[in-house]
């Protein structure tokens, strides 16, 4: 038990220490092609990351606003991971093809992302940055939602956005 | 004490590179009143899970402590409120560049559809095939190859290992559009009885091909097993689908047929909507065909009617099973309606089995008072004939969400009973959640009540639960 305590007391010290970054990752597209989360780091543009189900509703919901974000929004990059398990890739497909969605879809079925982040619910919506620096991480959709995330978005992008106009007043 | 110092120096002199780390992690301690008569009442449990990531490594582990040892099947005279356990249920090392990723520890696989080869965890069903070994995956511009090693508890005898190892190779062609996939898996597991194993061996091959309007994917597996010196076993399973997406119409179309290709290290799709299995009573991919069709009509983001239809069979058809699945959705703007209907039913002649079950429900999400505000409701029927015995009853659900200041509130009430003026004296689950954040990384939850489990939504929120009845506080915290 002592033994326990001292290792979660380690992990404590370490993590006071640690930066909020999401880890790097490479999955398969609904293609078969694989997609690298680093192919989408550009400085000044922000990488929205959605995990969601085909089985989960609120998931669903989320998925035209976010679609609406990929087009409204020039410096933002839509990422939607599905969590669904190997057998029930077809549905993901039918779900998203059908739709016509803009955003990325890509496969995380033997959960080697969810893994690595302790992904335990969904939806889950990670706004990074180029440096993957975790700036927004939030859990669950209920409509209004949109509204709250386009409003950190705008917050996220409005550095850049004054820096655009005071090059142009220049 | 001298382990308790080496410790302490690692931790610091981590700390000094310590902007080279970063690290997530989730802990969920669980306070647990359970009413049950044969069961214990207090229960507490905290499952600690942490991920550390330096340069191109990731360590991860996920640490569960309980207060008493939790056992659903153990009998009460058994169980001890001093039990403590406490499990490493999860502990890998993780090493990945631009092309190569490689893990030592446990993981979780598949190759493709989970039909070769499905290692994972299914905490709903009580499923853990993943595997304690290793697994390298390397990907060019021209395949991707991943090789797996690993052991398992069997599935009886949990004292003794099982072995799996198995290797996947994937090639794209034509700009990507055209996958052509083999792949090799080996189950080693002992018998029952003795110290004998039995090996066996799936070989698959599958092929899809993906066009701005339409995807085809098929898949062919076969399966060989030494049973004993004389007898040996052999399977086969195919599965395909194809849909196609013209402007606001979609149309899929889907086929199984597996005979034989029933074992532990595998996951075969149901091909129906509701992901029900042909039988209760007979394993996944013993004696199973079928076919679904599905019709999906989305004008534009704020409409879309789904119509879903499929069917299994065996080879005499003397067990069989449909679904039947429709769904509609309205935007209105600052609400909407989902309207819902599944019908599924069953027959299996050699345990003389009949039964319907239909599920018209109804949902919707509005905006009340400025605070989001969702309503489900759900009229199950069951009507189910088991040789003499006859039975029809109902179970109606409702479910309301919505908000007090910062505080979720979800409120659902499921009802069983074959005649309405009955309805008390029948088993009733009535539950209530509150939900809220304490700061930006800590989540509290309290349940009361009893719920019947599965895959839950609530507050917005899903994820799988198993049937409970108590009382239950959570505290969540992301770091």
């Amino acid at each position: 038990m002592k033994k326990i305590l001292v290792v979660l007391a380690l992990i404590v010290t370490i993590s006071l220490f640690a930066q909020d970054k999401f880890p790097t990752f490479s999955l398969e597209n609904l293609n078969g092609q694989e997609v690298k989360l680093n192919d989408f780091l550009q400085e000044g543009e922000l990488v929205l990351i959605d995990f969601w189900a085909t089985w989960c509703k609120p998931c669903i919901k989320a998925m035209p606003e976010l679609d609406k974000i990929n087009v409204d929004y020039e410096n933002v990059t839509v990422i939607a991971i599905s969590t669904d398990r190997p057998r029930d890739i077809n549905k993901v497909k039918r779900t998203i093809r059908s739709k016509n969605f803009s955003f990325i879809t890509l496969l995380d079925s033997n959960k080697e992302l969810q893994r690595e982040i302790n992904l335990k619910n969904v939806p889950r919506t990670i706004v990074i940055n180029n440096q993957c620096e975790i700036l927004y991480d939030h859990t669950g959709f209920k409509i209004g939602d949109e509204q709250t995330l386009r409003t950190k978005l705008d917050e996220l992008l409005q550095p850049k956005q004054d820096q655009a106009k005071k090059e142009l007043d220049r | 004490m001298k382990q308790v110092i080496v410790l302490i120096n690692i931790a610091f002199s981590i700390s000094l590179f310590a902007a080279d780390f970063s690290m997530n992690g989730i802990n969920e301690i669980e306070y647990i009143y359970k009413t049950a008569k044969d069961s214990l009442n207090h229960f507490f449990e905290d499952e600690f899970s942490f991920r550390m990531n330096y340069d191109n490594f990731t360590f991860g582990m996920k640490f569960i402590a309980e207060l008493p040892a939790y056992n659903d099947f153990e009998k009460i005279e058994h169980l001890n409120n001093d039990d403590i356990s406490y499990q490493w249920d999860e502990r890998f090392l993780s090493y990945r560049n631009k092309n190569l990723y490689i893990l030592g520890g446990n993981f979780e696989e598949n190759f493709g559809t989970g039909i070769v080869l499905r290692a994972y965890e299914d905490e709903d069903f009580d499923i853990d095939t993943r595997l304690e070994g290793g697994i390298v995956k390397y990907n060019s511009n021209l395949f991707d190859i991943t090789a797996l090693y690993g052991t398992l508890n069997n599935e009886n005898r949990p004292q003794k290992n099982d072995l799996a190892y198995g290797f996947d190779l994937e090639s794209s062609l034509f700009n990507n559009s055209l996958q052509i996939s083999g792949s090799a898996a080996s189950y080693r597991h002992i018998h029952d009885v003795g110290n004998r194993y039995s090996d066996l061996q799936v070989l698959g091959g599958r092929v899809s091909y993906f066009y701005n309007w339409f995807d085809i994917y098929v898949e062919a597996a076969s399966l060989e097993e030494e049973k004993t010196e004389i007898e040996k076993k052999t399977g086969t399973a195919y599965y395909g689908n194809i849909n196609t997406y013209l402007d606001k119409y979609s149309f899929s179309a889907g086929y199984k047929n597996y005979k034989d290709f029933d074992f532990r290290m595998n996951d075969l799709p149901t091909l129906n909507h509701s992901g029900e299995p042909l039988s209760e009573n007979l394993d996944s991919g013993y004696d199973e065909i079928g076919f679904m069709g599905e019709f999906r009509y989305n004008p534009n983001y704020f409409n879309e009617l789904i119509l879903n239809y499929s069917e299994g069979w065996n080879k005499d058809k003397t067990i069989q099973i449909s679904d039947f699945y429709t769904e509609f959705h309205h935007d209105f703007g600052n609400w909407s309606l989902t309207a819902s209907y599944e019908q599924i039913e069953k027959m299996e002649e050699p345990i003389s089995l009949w039964s319907k079950e239909i599920t018209p429900a109804l949902a919707s999400d509005l905006i009340l008072n400025e605070k989001p505000v969702y309503l489900k409701f759900e009229y199950k029927f069951y009507d189910k004939k088991h040789a003499n015995d006859k039975k029809k009853y109902y179970e109606p659900l409702l479910q309301a969400d919505f908000e007090i200041g910062k505080i979720g509130i979800s409120l659902i009430s499921q009802f069983h009973y074959d005649n309405i003026s009955q309805i008390a004296e029948n088993e009733v689950w009535l539950g209530a959640e509150i939900a809220s954040d304490i700061g930006e990384d800590t989540r509290i939850k309290l349940f009361g009540g009893k719920e019947k489990g599965g895959k839950i939504c609530r507050n917005g929120i899903c994820r799988y639960q198993s049937a409970f009845e108590g009382i239950r506080l959570e505290l969540i915290t992301n770091f």
